[in-house]
């Protein structure tokens, strides 16, 4: 992806502004500075739109692009809460996810009059994400009622495993959110969205298979 | 663990009315006996199994059945005429140098948590330990039931199927040590040959103990009678104890009829899962081609269907993990075709493509932001046992929870709700309805999470991962 040299300039301000607040303006590896870049991308995409700099699908790749990484950092969305209160970071990460991909579809059929089909793939591109999600989850979830309290450690650290990482399988939000923000950036929302179908689905059944394969009790490589 | 099966008998009250030649080979809810016996016991890796009447036949039958499950050996008792003691004798060689074995009748029926209580521990040496059941009222012929007689020190005083002065019933499930060939021996050559005068032998020496296994299902299978005895037994164990409005009231009387109809038949739970998929893109595709009726039946019949798989899987030992996982997936992917299925219907009923798309969007990403919701409520479910949830609402829910049923917007509820606003041409205002319900449900429970009371368990592990976060921060920071 080709990021605007104008957005380059404005976002290095803002980090500065960042370092500047969190008081570590001195001793910031390059990686760690890098890292900033990505969750910029939402608020520079939505400024840039607004001034009118930006091109509305472009914006809009941008805005997916900065959420992916946005919301796939540990600290923002990250507080499950105590008493068995929903991990509300989870749902609103998941369904927000399911949100904007879904906002991608309505925007390019009502606003920029792309043909029905882009809304097709904009359910199925929501859903797949989604499922790829649920399919890792489900694992903790049928968790066998014995399994579970007979090894009431390792389920805990199941949990840690999971609460740590959000996801079992991973890679299901960058294949949705990447696939659908180069087709937006390519001016081809349609084949964006259904690459990321394709590719969603298949990352899912895939590391599904292989975990479903390697879990069998006859498995020699077990 | 190895356990012995007394196998050798005719077993003459099912003459000319078993469809197979031997008892333990009689299908109960789907399974034959024997099949039922090696999956109520886990823990036996090893069968011995003594035969005798119609031998070569039943062996080949159980080889069958057993091959690839676990080891067998079979033992012939050609004195099977005589009494089934003769028959426990004639393993003495295979199991006089185990520590302790099993020992169950060829025609019983039980749950695993019967055999799991049995062998909570080990019988002291010389020693044996019979499952009693102390629920006199429950059994299904007292008459004809082997009686004992059991004292407060935790030993079997008589055993005998005249005996007058009983408080328990025999289960005909043993844990012995080989104390018991010694013991059938002795009162062998004396000319009681019964396994009840062996085990009189050892009540007379103080070394028959018993396990108290009341309220576990078991059940002997040696007439028409006791065989539909059994199969009534197994089916409440098979029922959740937990369940919808719905499905309690409506579901469950359906789909129980329809598992056990097919759980003779070769139908595995997962095949039930994936027939599921087809009803609801069935019940989907009438729905969006504008036959609301018939998509409406068809997706609540689809709700129905969707117990069988569980029940089947619980009346025939065939849970798995995967079929959990399966189960959990496929369910996901039903709603979301009938929401799909529903929305679109708006159109066959002269609503424009756009509100269609628009209500499709929002009642997905509702059923999304719901179920995630209650699925974080499920992780670390092993923690969150404690829950004391307080107010008006959880009385309300404590009230059917009491009777079974889980109030709410459950599974089920939202089903037939979707079902019925189709099926009277109302797709609009039911998804609507079902937009707002599961906002304001999941609000509600919100609310009440925040007055719950969390276990000691859970606290400890939240306070642990507030305590990792916080390592990890600081680790990041520096």
């Amino acid at each position: 992806m080709k990021v605007p040299r104008q957005l380059k300039r404005q976002s290095w301000p803002l980090i500065e502004l960042l370092e500047l607040l969190s008081g570590k303006a001195a001793g910031l590896s390059i990686p760690a500075v890098l890292a900033m870049v990505p969750p910029l991308l939402v608020p520079a995409g939505v400024c840039l739109y607004a001034l009118g700099y930006l091109p509305g699908d472009l914006a809009l790749a941008l805005f997916l692009l900065g959420w992916l990484f946005l919301a796939g950092r540990e600290s923002p969305l990250r507080f499950a809460l105590p008493a068995g209160k929903p991990a509300l970071g989870f749902i609103a990460l998941r369904s927000l996810d399911t949100v904007w991909i879904l906002a991608v579809g309505l925007v390019c059929r009502l606003y920029w009059g792309w043909p029905q089909s882009v809304m097709v793939w904009a359910v199925a591109a929501s859903l797949t994400g989604y499922l790829g999600y649920y399919s890792g989850v489900s694992l903790l979830k049928s968790v066998p009622a014995k399994i579970r309290l007979a090894f009431p450690e390792a389920m805990v650290a199941a949990d840690h495993f999971f609460l740590s990482r959000r996801t079992v399988w991973g890679g299901e939000r960058e294949i949705v959110f990447g696939f659908t923000a180069l087709g937006l950036l390519a001016g081809q929302p349609v084949w964006g969205l259904a690459a990321a179908v394709a590719a969603g689905n298949l990352n899912w059944i895939v590391r599904s298979y292989n975990f479903w394969r390697r879990s069998r009790p006859d498995d020699p490589q077990r | 663990m190895k356990a012995l099966i007394i196998a050798a008998g005719r077993g003459s009250s099912f003459r000319g009315k078993a469809p197979r030649s031997h008892k333990t080979l009689i299908p109960v809810s789907g399974l034959t006996v024997i099949e039922r016996i090696v999956a109520a016991c886990p823990q036996v890796d090893e069968l011995v199994i003594v035969t005798g009447y119609q031998a070569e036949k039943l062996e080949s039958e159980l080889r069958k059945i057993l091959n690839g499950k676990l080891e067998f050996t079979f033992i012939h008792n050609p004195d099977w005429e005589r009494s089934n003691g003769i028959s426990v004798l004639a393993a003495r060689e295979a199991l006089c140098k185990e520590d302790a074995f099993l020992l169950t009748m060829s025609d019983h029926v039980y749950e695993p948590a019967l055999v799991e209580l049995l062998t909570a521990g080990p019988p002291k040496p010389g020693e044996a330990l019979l499952a009693v059941d102390r629920n006199l009222d429950d059994c299904f012929d007292l008459a004809e039931a082997t009686k004992v007689r059991i004292s407060s020190d935790g030993r079997i005083e008589k055993i005998g199927k005249a005996l007058n002065d009983f408080n328990a019933v025999d289960t005909g499930v043993f844990y012995c040590t080989p104390a018991i060939f010694d013991a059938l021996a002795e009162s062998a050559s004396g000319g009681g040959e019964s396994l009840s005068d062996g085990v009189r032998v050892l009540c007379s020496k103080g070394a028959m103990g018993y396990r108290d296994v009341t309220g576990c299902m078991w059940q002997d299978v040696d007439e028409t009678g006791s065989l539909a005895e059994a199969n009534k037994r197994l089916w409440h164990l098979v029922e959740k104890p937990r369940d919808g409005v719905v499905s309690r009231l409506v579901n469950r009387k359906i789909s129980g009829f329809i598992t056990r109809r097919i759980c003779s038949w070769g139908v595995r739970p997962n095949h039930v899962t994936l027939f599921n998929l087809f009803l609801s893109a069935l019940a989907a595709c009438l729905m969006a081609a504008g036959h609301l009726l018939a998509g409406g039946i068809a997706a609540q019949l689809y709700s129905i269907v969707d117990g069988v798989d569980g029940e089947l899987a619980r009346l025939k030992h065939q849970g798995s993990w995967f079929g959990g996982w399966l189960d959990n997936l496929t369910d996901r992917l039903c709603d979301w075709m009938l929401i799909c299925g529903a929305a679109w219907s708006t159109t066959s009923l002269g609503a424009e493509a756009q509100t269609a798309w628009i209500l499709m969007s929002a009642a997905l990403i509702s059923n999304i932001w719901y179920w995630t919701a209650m699925d974080s409520l499920l992780v670390s479910g092993v923690l969150r046992s404690n829950k004391t949830p307080r107010g008006r609402l959880a009385a309300v829910e404590k009230w059917f929870y009491e009777r079974g049923m889980v109030f709410g917007i459950t599974h089920d509820s939202y089903i037939l709700i979707l079902a019925a606003g189709v099926a009277l041409g109302q797709p609009l205002a039911t998804l609507s309805l079902l937009i707002v319900l599961e906002i304001l449900w999941w609000a509600v429970k919100l609310i009440q999470a925040q007055n719950t009371q969390p276990s000691e368990q859970y606290a400890k592990f939240m306070a642990h991962e507030s305590t990792q976060a916080t390592q990890a921060a600081e680790l990041a920071a520096n």
